[in-house]
């Protein structure tokens, strides 16, 4: 026994002390919380702005430049009466001929809610009141549920992040229809996980957490006016974007469309991931008019997307830009209290995975 | 006498190259069961894990085992040289995983800076008797 122990005593304690060390990494990584700062306040908003959302600028119908053999009759079309969506709530699809694609899509609508001041209306599919109107869409393409919010608001001050315990820190988080509850979101979905990184720009509701820069991180500035602007972190720093009035930076990317066009070649992918998975998007259309898109994936009735198709979507929506958000297990649409897609890390079952933020609409 | 040790020293050095075949084996097929369900998202990380047992073991033992030549190495150099390789694999394949999770950790740079330690503390003692 001694002698064993003479012939391999380097070996059983170098063994030992690699073990217990990445043991310790492994846990450090997925599991121990750093808590590294709570949020202390969240801007107020002004509730009673005479702003409301306007119809008079919103009511351009998203471009239809998909070319697929699928029609879709929208959920929210037509609903000039509050209480003609009852009817509206699901979406029929049926098999045209390749080439005649129409996209009768949710911003058809010719209503004026300039009237709708403290009127709140909300269904499975639907939300409206004096400052946010959203239409919820599910899309069926590329073998995958897309689903789609087209978010009108009068105020950029609606579109907001959320921290996961409302704390910046590493390994917190909670599911994303947690965070959009605790925060009383109309409507959330994923963000872009800074927790798993240990670099790159974190800027939440106007608050600098994170500046270190990540060489080719390509991120999304959202500046207090509600406008998009694709960024490279290598090229600005953190603390300039805030004082240019950016309220949110998300960094996963990259980003779909730029400008109106693709950004991403059919070979791009987000890191290393080659296949079609679920996907979270989100999307500038005009001013004060977004899209919020979440693909299922990963099942043989959802494949998911890749990413160029993602931007495919994304541009055939009318965005003028467009940025990929976290995805795979982590894509989670909420909407009015529920969750609305099929959120799932390995295909089988369906559950939300935790995330560490999340992009809402609400007050 | 002289023939002896050298047949000794090849044995040993054979033995260890034989050791190493199961471990880059094991290597290789965690790394392929990892991938098979990662849902697409690879790394390089854990695919070439497998490399610093099969060049650094299987290969090298195997060379000084056939060798012509007397090489004596030293006890030292074989820990270490060993240690190296310990070391470098098992941050590979912690780096995969990172990699395939999408995330990061400083805590890598430690598996990199033991395993260039140890293969540092190796060459110098490389030809020591």
């Amino acid at each position: 026994m001694r002698g064993y122990w003479r012939n391999h005593r380097f070996w059983i304690i170098y063994s030992i002390l690699l073990a217990a060390f990445t043991t310790y990494a492994l846990l450090d990584v997925f599991l121990i919380p750093h808590r590294y700062e709570t949020v202390k306040s969240i801007k107020k908003i002004n509730a009673s702005s005479n702003s409301s959302v306007s119809s008079s600028s919103d009511n351009k119908t998203v471009s239809t430049k998909y070319n697929n053999n699928t029609k879709y009759n929208n959920s929210t079309d037509n609903n000039d009466d509050n209480n003609a969506n009852d009817s509206n709530s699901e979406y029929d699809v049926e098999s045209v001929d390749e080439d005649s694609v129409e996209y009768n899509n949710i911003n058809e609508s010719n209503e004026d809610i300039e009237n709708t001041d403290n009127i709140v209306y909300k269904d499975d599919y639907t939300y409206k009141d004096a400052n946010i109107i959203i239409s919820l869409t599910t899309y069926r393409k590329y073998d995958t549920d897309i689903y789609v919010a087209d978010v009108k608001l009068s105020s950029a001050d609606y579109l907001k992040t959320a921290l996961a315990e409302n704390t910046y820190g590493r390994n917190i988080k909670a599911y994303t229809s947690v965070i959009a509850e605790e925060n009383n979101a109309i409507l959330a979905i994923n963000g872009d996980f800074y927790g798993a990184q240990s670099q790159g720009y974190v800027i939440r509701n106007g608050v600098l957490y994170r500046s270190s820069a990540v060489k080719g991180n390509e991120d999304l500035a959202i500046y207090d006016d509600g406008s998009f602007e694709i960024i490279e972190e290598s090229k600005i720093r953190a603390e300039e974007l805030l004082n240019a009035g950016t309220q949110q930076v998300l960094a996963f990317g990259p980003a779909l469309v730029e400008n109106g066009k693709i950004s991403v070649s059919e070979k791009d992918e987000v890191g290393k991931a080659m296949a079609s998975n679920p996907r979270t998007a989100i999307g500038l259309i005009d001013d004060l008019h977004y899209v919020f898109v979440v693909s299922d994936g990963r099942s043989s009735s959802r494949k998911g997307l890749s990413l160029y198709q993602l931007a495919q979507f994304m541009e055939g929506l009318g965005v003028k830009t467009a940025y990929n958000l976290d995805g795979g297990g982590s894509s989670t649409m909420y909407f009015n209290g529920r969750v609305i897609n099929n959120p799932t890390t390995n295909g089988r079952t369906i559950k939300e995975r935790e995330v560490s933020d999340i992009v809402y609409i609400g007050y | 006498m002289y023939t002896s040790v050298i047949n000794n020293e090849r044995i040993q050095a054979l033995k260890r190259a034989k050791i190493y075949i199961p471990v880059t084996l094991f290597c290789m097929l965690f790394g392929w069961i990892y991938e098979k369900f990662s849902f697409g998202v690879y790394s390089n990380y854990m695919i070439y894990a497998f490399v610093f047992p099969f060049i650094g073991g299987v290969v090298f033992w195997f060379l000084i085992g056939t060798s012509k030549k007397k090489i004596s190495l030293n006890k030292i150099f074989i820990k270490c040289h060993s240690a190296s390789i310990a070391t470098f694999t098992v941050g590979f394949i912690f780096k995969g995983v990172l990699d395939i999770y999408g995330t990061t950790s400083n805590l890598c740079n430690v598996y990199w800076i033991a395993g260039i330690a140890f293969a540092f503390i190796a060459v110098i003692f490389c030809f020591r008797k």
